[in-house]
């Protein structure tokens, strides 16, 4: 039978649920990831989870939203809410923290650590291979240190071979009105165009 | 090869990304997925936010083929 511990993101976060994610997943946690609240209640009754992390993004909905979750399970909850939250105090109990945002990763695994969720340390390196399945939060962050490298117009490329991406190229793109008449000049003489030749 | 994120106390969340926007992760996935094993997926970056996404899908060459070719 499958010890690992279960745990539901429930976030309009892409990155956020992404991000814990991994995280637990390293660490031996099986995952549920979340966006609407009827999928969240769905996936609460299916997984029934070790631990929910909840972020409180819309506070009039979500907090209502938990006192539903409330009103079922007494599971671990870690919520995620904005600092200056005044319905944050009420929840504040034994089985509820209460995370300020911007939250670490690092945080969230160590409450998750307290409960005895997580037992077993991550591997410290992230695995090499980039699967083309799902782009993990380190592809993600690869990519988009690549596209605001090549500035306000270019391309990059992901080269996928055998089903992983193996190699990113950046290309970056000078906009004509950039290039000025001596320079295009320059150019066609170089590469033999006889119309700009001629002016 | 970067740490993992989670071993990085400096990354908080929601990471917040340059060019990158969060309704633009599924498309790139899905081009990715679309090509299949083999191919190219080109993010075109236009007025410094991704504009566009080509994809070119290739198809392996059989090694008979190549000989004949090669052959000539």
């Amino acid at each position: 039978m499958d010890q690992s511990k279960r745990v539901l993101l429930i976030s309009r976060d892409l990155m956020i649920q992404r991000a814990l994610a991994e995280a637990l997943t390293l660490r031996g946690c099986q995952t549920f990831e979340a966006t609407e609240r009827i999928e969240s209640l769905r996936l609460m009754y299916e997984t029934h989870p070790d631990l929910i992390f909840l972020e409180i993004d819309e506070p009039d909905d979500d907090w209502e939203f938990f006192a539903r979750i409330r009103a079922i399970t007494d599971t671990p909850a870690i919520l995620a809410v904005n600092r200056n939250e005044p319905a944050r105090a009420r929840w504040s109990k034994r089985n509820t923290a209460i995370l300020i945002k911007p939250i670490s990763v690092a945080r969230v695994i160590d409450k998750a650590r307290a409960w005895g969720i997580v037992r077993r340390n991550a591997k410290s390196r992230v695995d090499p291979t980039w699967s083309t399945r799902r782009l993990r939060v380190v592809d993600l962050i690869r990519i988009d240190r690549a596209l605001s490298q090549v500035g306000e117009c270019g391309e990059v490329r992901l080269i996928v071979e055998h089903g992983q991406v193996r190699f990113l190229e950046k290309i970056a793109t000078l906009p004509i009105s950039n290039v000025t008449l001596s320079s295009a000049k320059h150019l066609a003489h170089q590469v033999g165009d006889s119309s700009l030749r001629s002016e | 090869m970067p740490a993992h994120i989670s071993n990085d106390p400096a990354v908080v969340l929601p990471i917040q990304f340059q060019c990158l926007r969060a309704r633009d992760v599924p498309m790139i996935e899905a081009a990715l997925k679309q090509i299949g094993a083999c191919g190219q997926v080109h993010l075109i970056v236009e007025q410094g936010r991704l504009g566009s996404i080509r994809m070119l899908q290739s198809e392996p060459v059989p090694r008979a083929v190549l000989r004949e070719s090669f052959s000539k």
